[in-house]
């Protein structure tokens, strides 16, 4: 796919046009749940990052979430290393 | 439909190699005896238990990919100076923010100039964010988003198994 060169400002490093970071944007888009079955041209470039930023945080919130379960779960006795097993070769 | 899948395939590589390391800190953890009893310390070494996994699943997701990303080094950094305040007590967050460079911040045009908010935002939220160009940033987050859905779904899997004991 050609990329049109569109009027870019250099700042002695590499030159990044228009339609890389649109590029860029679109490939984020499609990661976010939110906004992924949105068709592009609808969805503006600020959305994305808004929506991205919001989706980070969320994750990290599960993230808290989960570690605090999982510790929990290691406090008790029912939890062995036996599991730990089973899950590793389960994954495998 | 064709960048699910490819997400699928990077992903079942990177499940595995998260997992093993995850639950090899896990099993650590596990094995940490608690300190003599006084209500106050076992609090204490509860949420240190907590910041402790949590720290070892930002750490095994990190460290598979070591210093090949700007995030994963970035968070690296970041866990190493944490981690020792955990291992003192401290139960404060102590995040080291990462200094901004000297360098002008690339315009490219007016419409990413209008975004500049976001951007900034963006750039607190992803590790190593600040100190990269707009592309860079904007690569950087895509995969450390691929990563953090990965870990969570990892943690999932291990915590929905750990709940039900067979």
């Amino acid at each position: 796919m050609s990329s049109r060169r569109s009027r870019s400002r250099q700042s002695g490093g590499s030159r990044i046009t228009e339609d890389q970071i649109t590029d860029l944007v679109s490939k984020l888009q499609r990661l976010v749940p939110e906004i992924r079955n949105t068709r592009s041209d609808k969805v503006s470039a600020s959305k994305v990052l808004q929506e991205t930023c919001n989706y980070i945080r969320s994750l990290h919130r599960e993230v808290d979430d989960l570690s605090e379960r999982l510790s929990e779960l290691l406090a008790s006795p029912d939890t062995d290393s036996d599991q730990a097993a089973i899950i590793r070769s389960l994954l495998m | 439909m064709g960048s699910l899948s490819d997400l699928n395939n990077v992903s079942s590589h990177l499940k595995s190699r998260f997992a093993r390391g995850f639950l090899r800190a896990l099993a650590r953890i596990h094995n940490l005896s608690p300190p003599p009893a006084s209500s106050s310390s076992n609090q204490d070494f509860a949420l240190r238990k907590c910041q402790r996994v949590k720290l070892a699943a930002y750490a095994s997701m990190a460290s598979a990919f070591g210093k090949r990303r700007v995030w994963s080094r970035a968070m690296l950094q970041r866990i190493r100076c944490h981690s020792s305040s955990v291992r003192r007590g401290k139960v404060r967050q102590h995040m080291r923010t990462m200094r901004r460079s000297g360098k002008k911040r690339k315009k490219i045009g007016r419409e990413l100039a209008a975004k500049a908010q976001d951007v900034k935002k963006l750039r607190k939220l992803v590790p190593g964010g600040e100190s990269m160009d707009l592309e860079g940033l904007l690569r950087e987050t895509a995969h450390y988003v691929k990563c953090l859905v990965t870990q969570v779904q990892v943690m999932r899997s291990i915590a929905d198994f750990c709940s039900c004991p067979p």
